[in-house]
């Protein structure tokens, strides 16, 4: 059994013009001990997602169905104080802008020994101890732990978040875009850090981002998304490999070759549908090169064979599609509206 | 913040505090010279002839030129000595000494109460934002904050002074007795009695900027990510608003609070004269009044040397209390 199982999970802010369907029946499970890409372009709702998880919304957000079962309970059925009890100590958050994650008038120590005294109940000395190793963990001398957020890089400000989000333990970590914001070579170094602590402790991980070398690189399971939707989901060969959507064959074609293979870099025209009125067909139908009538009016449904699901009409002639969506005049024909 | 650091931030706005009261006192010196009409008349009857007046003129270092009396002057500043008051004929620093302990106590129970009340309720309204209870409480605190000194003060003394008898009417202590020693005035409950409607005035004009500065920085804040990953660190509500949210929403309101002490050690003036209390505004009032020049002189120099003094220990508590100040470019 899944450790995480999100079921047609479906995330709304509430505008004066009406709802804008954020997070629009989104679908897939996180294994204990493993990590899961969750990938898709800027507004694809993928970090809204994340925080539904954690239940801490912007004050416009609201879950309007669907369900979050993690270690076996419903977290959307849950009381405020009963999912405060998770919060930190069975599911955890590494956000995207360390910057301004940490509080910049307090000391790092006094940052972790908040949440290793308020939240973990333990003594000051035990805390000021597992405060040390956590920084260790991470790869930051203890010393640092006097230090205030803003004498940090952003590197070490980084790892600090991820040493924060491990501090009690937690079974499911969710990192939102946690390296966009750093430079190649530390990405690269904190994904590592991430990667390693990850296996060590045997935790499970969501690794938001928009960046496919990033889910090649650290991730075992990805989850496409698009305007909301999860349209394929699978292990990260399998899927990066043979992908069955469209939209995932153009996302591949759209980022550098994790190994350096120097491929063109083909862009996918257009942007995401406005989600105050989503298309009644498929959401990718008026960027995708392979769309047909069918798939503008009415909505794929999403079909599962072994551990690959996607959401598309013409999965089954994936093979052919896969062929002409990499070569660049496939996309460039596409004119969206 | 270093230790090193911040000592030499101390040092560098000690400077510049010294600057700045040499520059004012420079200022007020010339001030009182070139301004027009002739100070000597109103101490000098014009029933003295020649003579007379040139030997005073002379007994009080008129006769010599501008910048010999400017050395002078300041000379005699830097040991305190303010000059005789023309109408009481006592020493200006006197004066001033006994006026100040009034002022400052006058000042800092009201700035106290406005800040703690603005503090607080700001926090609240933060938290109320979008509710009912905007609709009323913020229009109050503006029309407070907005009302004048004396018409408040006035009202203040019309219905609870007069018409209740609740209060004395003014002064600081019952007409004929002793003011006394600044210990004798605070275990006097007849002191507080009579300080309460002037500081009550003070608190209903203060507490306005308290609270709307707070609301606003608390609602800034409440936005921050660094609040939200509070939230998800599942924190009580009490660790998210007091020990995060507050306390950057606070770093404002000290430098308010410092600032607007200098501020009202000269700005009492309207409140104290309402309430005819002994203050260092009564005293620059009266001494305008009756053309009193080295007390007003003297008083303009307190004024100043309070604000800017207030000033800099703004500067200072907030690189006290927020660490990014200064210490970026040090480290």
């Amino acid at each position: 059994m899944s450790l995480l199982s999100v079921e047609n999970l479906q995330v709304h802010y509430l505008t004066g013009a009406g709802p804008v369907r954020a997070v629009d029946g989104a679908t897939f499970a996180v294994a204990a001990g493993s990590i899961l890409g969750l990938v898709g372009e800027s507004g694809c709702g993928k970090s809204t997602l994340g925080r539904a998880i954690m239940g801490v919304l912007p004050d416009a957000g609201r879950i309007a169905g669907g369900s979050v079962v993690f270690e076996g309970r419903d977290l959307v059925a849950l009381t405020e104080s009963q999912r405060r009890e998770i919060r930190w100590r069975r599911l955890s958050f590494i956000p995207q802008t360390a910057m301004n994650a940490l509080d910049p008038v307090q000391r790092l120590r006094a940052q972790m020994l908040e949440v290793l005294m308020e939240r973990g109940g333990l003594a000051r000395a035990a805390a000021n101890d597992r405060a040390a190793e956590l920084f260790r963990m991470v790869g930051l001398d203890p010393v640092r732990l006097a230090d205030y957020p803003h004498q940090f890089s952003g590197g070490m400000r980084q790892r600090a978040s991820i040493a924060l989000a491990l501090a009690l333990n937690p079974a499911l970590v969710i990192a939102d875009e946690p390296v966009t914001a750093l430079d190649v070579i530390v990405q690269r170094q904190v994904l590592d850090v991430m990667r390693d602590l990850q296996s060590r402790l045997n935790l499970a991980m969501i690794l938001v981002t928009h960046d496919m070398a990033v889910v090649a690189y650290a991730c075992d399971r990805v989850a496409v998304m698009y305007a909301g939707i999860v349209v394929e989901s699978g292990p990260v060969r399998e899927v990066l490999e043979r992908p069955l959507h469209p939209y995932t064959m153009g996302l591949t074609h759209a980022f550098p070759d994790v190994h350096g293979e120097t491929g063109e870099l083909v862009p996918i025209e257009g942007s995401p549908p406005n989600l105050l009125h989503p298309p009644t067909g498929c959401r990718f139908a008026a960027r995708c090169p392979f769309a047909q009538t069918r798939c503008h009016e009415q909505a794929p449904p999403a079909v599962t064979e072994g551990e690959h699901m996607v959401a598309c009409w013409r999965a089954d002639e994936a093979p052919a599609l896969r062929k002409a969506a990499a070569s660049p005049a496939t996309w460039a024909a596409v004119v969206p509206a | 913040m270093s230790r090193s650091g911040f000592l030499r931030l101390v040092a560098e706005r000690l400077g510049f505090l010294v600057l700045t009261v040499w520059i004012t006192t420079t200022v007020t010196f010339l001030l009182f010279r070139l301004m027009p009409g002739d100070p000597t008349l109103a101490y000098l009857s014009p029933t003295f002839n020649e003579e007379t007046r040139t030997a005073l003129l002379r007994s009080f270092g008129l006769d010599k030129p501008l910048w010999e009396q400017y050395l002078i002057y300041m000379g005699n500043l830097l040991q305190g000595d303010l000059g005789t008051s023309f109408l009481q004929r006592v020493p200006v620093s006197q004066l001033l000494a006994d006026a100040l302990p009034n002022t400052i106590i006058l000042t800092l129970v009201a700035l106290s109460i406005a800040y703690a009340f603005g503090i607080v309720a700001g926090a609240f309204l933060a938290f109320q934002r979008g509710r009912g209870i905007e609709g009323f409480a913020i229009p109050a605190a503006l029309a407070t904050r907005s009302a004048p000194e004396f018409w408040l003060g006035m009202l203040l003394l019309a219905g609870l002074a007069f018409q209740l008898g609740w209060f004395p009417t003014g002064g600081a202590v019952p007409p004929g007795s002793n003011l006394g020693g600044v210990v004798d005035r605070l275990t006097s409950p007849e002191f507080w009695r009579h300080l309460f409607l002037p500081a009550l005035t003070l608190v209903l004009y203060l507490q306005g900027l308290p609270l709307l500065l707070m609301r606003a920085t608390m609602l800034e804040v409440m936005n921050d990510e660094f609040i939200v990953m509070a939230r998800m660190k599942g924190l009580s509500r009490w660790s998210i608003v007091m020990r995060h949210a507050a306390r950057n929403a606070l770093l404002p309101v000290v430098t308010a609070f410092a600032l607007g002490l200098g501020a009202s050690v000269g700005g009492n003036v309207v409140v104290e004269t309402v309430f005819a209390w002994p203050g260092v505004g009564r005293v620059l009032v009266q001494a305008v009044q009756g053309a009193d020049y080295p007390v007003a002189q003297g008083a303009f120099i307190l004024i100043s040397v309070v604000l800017a003094t207030m000033n800099t220990v703004a500067d200072l508590l907030y690189a006290a209390l927020d660490p990014r100040v200064s210490v970026g470019a040090r480290r």
